[in-house]
């Protein structure tokens, strides 16, 4: 099976001055076609500038290691020339905060004509375009869309925005939407209904989606595989059923046990002592190693390596919940 | 665009114009006596008298006021006292020459100035950042009679490729302009480089990006139009510059336009004349503002929109 | 989470504030300015030792709601009282005794702190503002309250940008409690946080809650944490209050039917629960113009003619609860499966 996006080993530098500070430091993630994985971690985990070095967005400053391939194809996103042409028609990629992500001082009518005129294989007319965004953005639900297409940006609420910036990546009929935190700065129901939309998408169009996010629900609710961040490393990762009901990096555990609950009243949350540390503070030992309950003497002196168990899910640690008495390695 | 909003600024424009006509008006008559300037020092009291009689400069000022504003209002705007003709046919005389000067820099300036500052932008922290910012920090603190002079001592005297001074050909217009514009070039160089910074560093240059645009179109397609913005603000100011500047070069280059003759009406306190200038003046600057307000209006569809949301 | 509540008389008592701001658009040829109706009409107590919650998404005038009780904001109408006395036209003389017992802790940590100032002397500030003790009784109780609320010594010389978000947050707690306020006004004080985090800050509300008989009025979007913090709560939709009462009451069987899709909208992290949502239609609509008759009508799957006529009066659903709709049934279950 060729996955849809591999991710191999990707590290990322930062260069800033004469330092370079490792942000991302060897991942491997993959994706197929039609499903829907989960990209989780807490803020400066690494998990956006990720998908933006995967998709070649970055500046120049950050220095890619390690193979990034498209369909089985190694591909070299530093390179705008190249990756312009997969932009838009193979992989795209919404925001958080719809309302910036769009410029400001264009209607944005101009604007998704301009991403279904990069990515259509043939000269469309005026006319033609125009005809394709109404469909496009009756596709991701926005109402009377012939209307919204004079509209400028600031006019359209949080869920509108978001709706065309969807519709705007949708131009090209790409494989793969990457959402980058797309409902964070959304109301919870307009969430709701933005979540409903890309679930339909992959349904209809069989599109492959990398929503990146800090919400636990959200990758619950929608999620097929997920993958944990903590500090530039992947320490978990597995199907979304598995992961939530049997959390084995302590990490993913204390998060899960301490988020606060609708459906029921817990009494005192159990939160993750201490903080996520610094780029800069990361030592030899495990980077969660401060904070966790489960230390060992191995913790401090080296680093764990993703280690692959029975049912498909990895997990990095030396001393992971749910250890058997024989090894797994 | 609301009718309330433009006549209410059409009204305000005008109270400007007349606020500056005013003031001059007055500080010209209190500061020395056009008859002595014409006539000479040494010219009979009695001549003097003469002409200070003829003119009505004996009257007291706010008759004189309401004398001028009345002929204005009727279409004559006074009589020369040195070149002894009709004032606003002196001023109209020289005004095409000006208005070449003016239009030759402002071409000059943004062709020059505005590639400057996004190359700039766009290679940011490379040597050609480097090298356009130190040139333009030399271009603006470079006191424009100095360059002048230096320009003509450079290309007029010693290498004797340019004319030193006057108008007729392409070859007058260059020092004047260069003199000019240059400062001005540069001024627009900084602005042009950090609208585009704070452009390129926004959100919507990665969407663009995302959409499958390549680089350059994205800086030209999306980041150009959004830093026009506040490029439209500084134009507002240029054009000032470019009057209080043409003042000066006119006078090193002895170039034949309204600046020049300004200079020479107001120390020979030519009166008629010089409101005249001011007038222009003023109406010049007064119309360029407004057109920016309107301009950033149509530019920035965010400004005139009713905030809503608690 | 129930708690015993102490005496029975209102800490805060709001009943029918309004609070109305001007918009750009003003007056012209073509009609009256326009305003806009942030808060329209809305009452509730706040019981003493309790944590009152107040939900709604953007818009809906929680914010501001907050910011008329500290006096932020102008309130054109209605009546607020703290402890018996009367809010609304005191003037800041009469306030500033007040303003040692209401505090107040806001979203933003950073912005909320001086850049300039190092922590300690920050919490210590307000005791030098009301001229409270002695210069060593203020440090003393300075390093006492930040280590009430989890910082160590050696954190009391950092200028806030040398801190943690997290960490910050608890010195703006720790700055607001040290005048030992009664009520403690709460505006999204975890959103900026990491996820990680938020459960240390709710932790720790809690305890300086039970240590310190606070009362605390928190505000906040998400309902995942106000169902854990809050004993009551209110839920706002454009300027007004649609349901309120007791907030295992609300959760258990939300009666108004934004309260209703508010609910089930919330992702819950458990894969194998597949909740029914109530999907609402189109877009909130303008504080500047609200839809007459009920406000929520436009978007309601429930909604029936006489909803679009007048505007609900609250009724009774339960002891203490209370819903805005002609049309609220109170419901059993949640509908999960």
């Amino acid at each position: 099976m060729t996955y849809l996006l591999e991710l191999d080993d990707m590290a990322l530098n930062f260069a800033i001055g004469a330092l370079e500070i490792p942000i991302v430091r060897g991942i491997d993630l993959s994706v197929s076609k039609g499903e829907i994985v989960g990209l989780v971690g807490e803020s400066g985990c690494g998990k956006s500038v990720t998908c933006m070095a995967a998709m070649g967005l970055l500046d120049d400053n950050a220095k890619l290691g390690g193979e990034v391939r498209w369909k089985g194809n190694a591909i070299e996103p530093a390179k705008d020339s190249t990756m312009s042409t997969l932009r838009g028609s193979e992989m795209a990629m919404i925001f958080q905060d719809p309302m910036s992500a769009l410029n400001p001082v264009k209607r944005i009518g101009k604007q998704l004509m301009e991403a279904i005129r990069i990515n259509s294989p043939s000269r469309l007319g005026r006319a033609a375009l125009r005809k394709r965004a109404v469909e496009l953005l009756g596709d991701v639900g926005v109402p009377e869309p012939e209307k919204r297409l004079s509209a400028y940006p600031h006019q359209l609420s949080g869920g509108l925005s978001q709706r065309v910036m969807i519709a705007m990546m949708l131009a090209g009929d790409p494989d793969l939407l990457i959402a980058d935190e797309p409902t964070t700065a959304l109301d919870v129901t307009v969430q709701a209904q933005i979540m409903e939309l890309l679930l339909d998408l992959r349904d209809r169009r069989n599109m492959s989606v990398i929503l990146v996010t800090h919400d636990l629900g959200v990758v619950a609710e929608v999620c097929d595989r997920i993958f944990v961040m903590y500090c530039g490393r992947i320490i978990e990762s597995g199907s979304v059923r598995d992961v939530f009901a049997n959390p084995r990096h302590p990490y993913t555990h204390g998060l899960l046990a301490s988020l606060p609950r609708v459906d029921h009243a817990a009494g005192d949350l159990s939160p993750v002592p201490g903080v996520v540390p610094l780029p800069t503070e990361l030592g030899l030992g495990c980077d969660f190693a401060d904070r966790c309950s489960r230390k060992t003497p191995q913790c401090e002196s080296g680093s764990p390596q993703l280690t692959v168990g029975a049912n498909g899910t990895a997990c990095s640690c030396f001393n992971p919940f749910g250890q058997q008495e024989d090894p797994e390695q | 665009m609301n009718l309330r909003f433009l006549l209410q600024k059409l009204a305000r424009a005008l109270l400007t114009v007349i606020l500056i006509v005013t003031t001059v008006f007055v500080v010209l008559r209190l500061t020395g006596d056009p008859a002595m300037y014409v006539l000479g020092i040494e010219a009979d009291p009695r001549a003097l008298e003469q002409f200070r009689e003829r003119w009505g400069l004996n009257d007291p000022i706010w008759q004189q006021y309401i004398r001028f504003i009345w002929n204005c209002l009727r279409g004559d705007f006074g009589y020369s006292y040195f070149e002894e003709r009709d004032a606003m046919t002196a001023v109209m005389e020289r005004l095409p020459k000006t208005l070449l000067l003016m239009g030759a820099t402002g071409v000059f300036t943004m062709v020059v100035g505005i590639p400057m500052g996004v190359l700039a932008a766009i290679y940011r922290n490379s040597w050609v950042d480097r090298l356009t910012m130190t040139v333009s920090v030399a271009g603006f603190s470079l006191p424009n009679f100095v360059l002048g002079i230096f320009l003509i001592l450079v290309f007029s005297v010693t290498l004797r490729w340019l004319p030193t001074g006057g108008s007729g050909t392409w070859k007058h217009l260059v020092m004047p302009v260069l003199t000019m514009g240059l400062a001005e070039a540069a001024v627009f160089a900084r602005f042009t480089r950090s609208a585009m910074l704070e452009a390129l560093n926004q959100p919507y240059m990665r969407t663009a990006r995302a959409k499958g645009l390549r680089r350059n179109a994205t800086v030209w397609l999306h980041a150009l139009p959004n830093a026009a913005i506040p490029l439209v603000t500084i134009t507002g100011f240029f054009v000032g510059t470019l009057i209080a500047g043409g003042v000066v070069t006119e006078s090193v280059f002895s170039w034949p336009g309204l600046g020049r003759l300004l200079v020479t009406s107001v120390s020979n306190r030519d009166l008629a004349v010089v409101q005249i200038i001011v007038m222009f003046i003023a109406v010049s600057m007064v119309v360029t503002n407004l057109t920016i307000d309107l301009l950033y209006g149509w530019l920035d569809p965010r400004v005139g929109s009713a905030r809503s949301g608690g | 989470m129930t708690t015993e509540t102490q005496l029975s008389d209102p800490l805060v008592s709001v009943r029918d504030a309004h609070c109305v701001f001007k918009t750009d658009q003003r007056e012209t040829f073509f009609g009256p300015a326009k305003k806009l109706h942030a808060v329209s009409g809305v009452s509730f107590d706040i019981l003493r030792g309790e944590v009152f919650g107040v939900v709604g998404e953007s818009g809906c005038g929680k914010s501001t709601t907050a910011k008329i009780i500290l006096d932020m904001e102008h309130a054109s109408e209605g009546t607020i009282t703290f402890d018996g006395m009367p809010l609304l036209g005191l003037s800041d003389t009469d306030w500033k005794p007040l303003r040692r017992r209401i505090q107040y802790v806001f979203q933003d940590p950073l912005g909320a702190l001086d850049p300039r100032m190092v922590v300690l002397a920050q919490v210590i500030e307000p005791l030098t503002i009301h001229n409270i003790g002695t210069t060593e009784d203020r440090r003393r109780k300075a390093g006492e309250i930040l280590e009430q609320v989890g910082l160590r010594a050696h954190q009391f010389a950092k200028f806030p940008h040398e801190l943690s978000g997290g960490q910050r947050q608890r010195v703006v707690l720790a700055r607001a409690l040290i005048l030992e306020p009664e009520l403690l006004v709460c505006d999204e004080p975890i959103s900026a946080l990491d996820v990680s985090i938020q459960a240390q800050i709710i932790n720790l509300l809690q305890k300086l809650r039970r240590e310190m008989g606070l009362t605390i009025l928190f505000i906040s979007h998400d309902l995942s944490v106000v169902r854990h913090l809050c004993d009551r709560l209110a839920v706002m939709y454009l300027g007004k209050i649609v349901e309120q009462g007791p907030a295992d009451e609300i959760f258990a069987n939300p009666c108004h039917p934004y309260t209703q899709a508010l609910i089930s909208a919330i992702p819950v992290p458990e894969p194998d629960i597949k909740s029914i949502r109530i999907s609402l239609e189109g877009e909130p609509p303008s504080p500047i113009d609200p839809p007459k008759g009920c406000r929520f009508h436009p978007r309601c799957n429930m909604a029936g003619p006489e909803c679009s006529a007048a505007e609900p009066s609250e009724m009774t659903m339960g002891s203490g609860h209370i819903a805005a709709c002609f049309k609220a049934v109170p419901k059993t279950g949640e509908g999960q499966l």
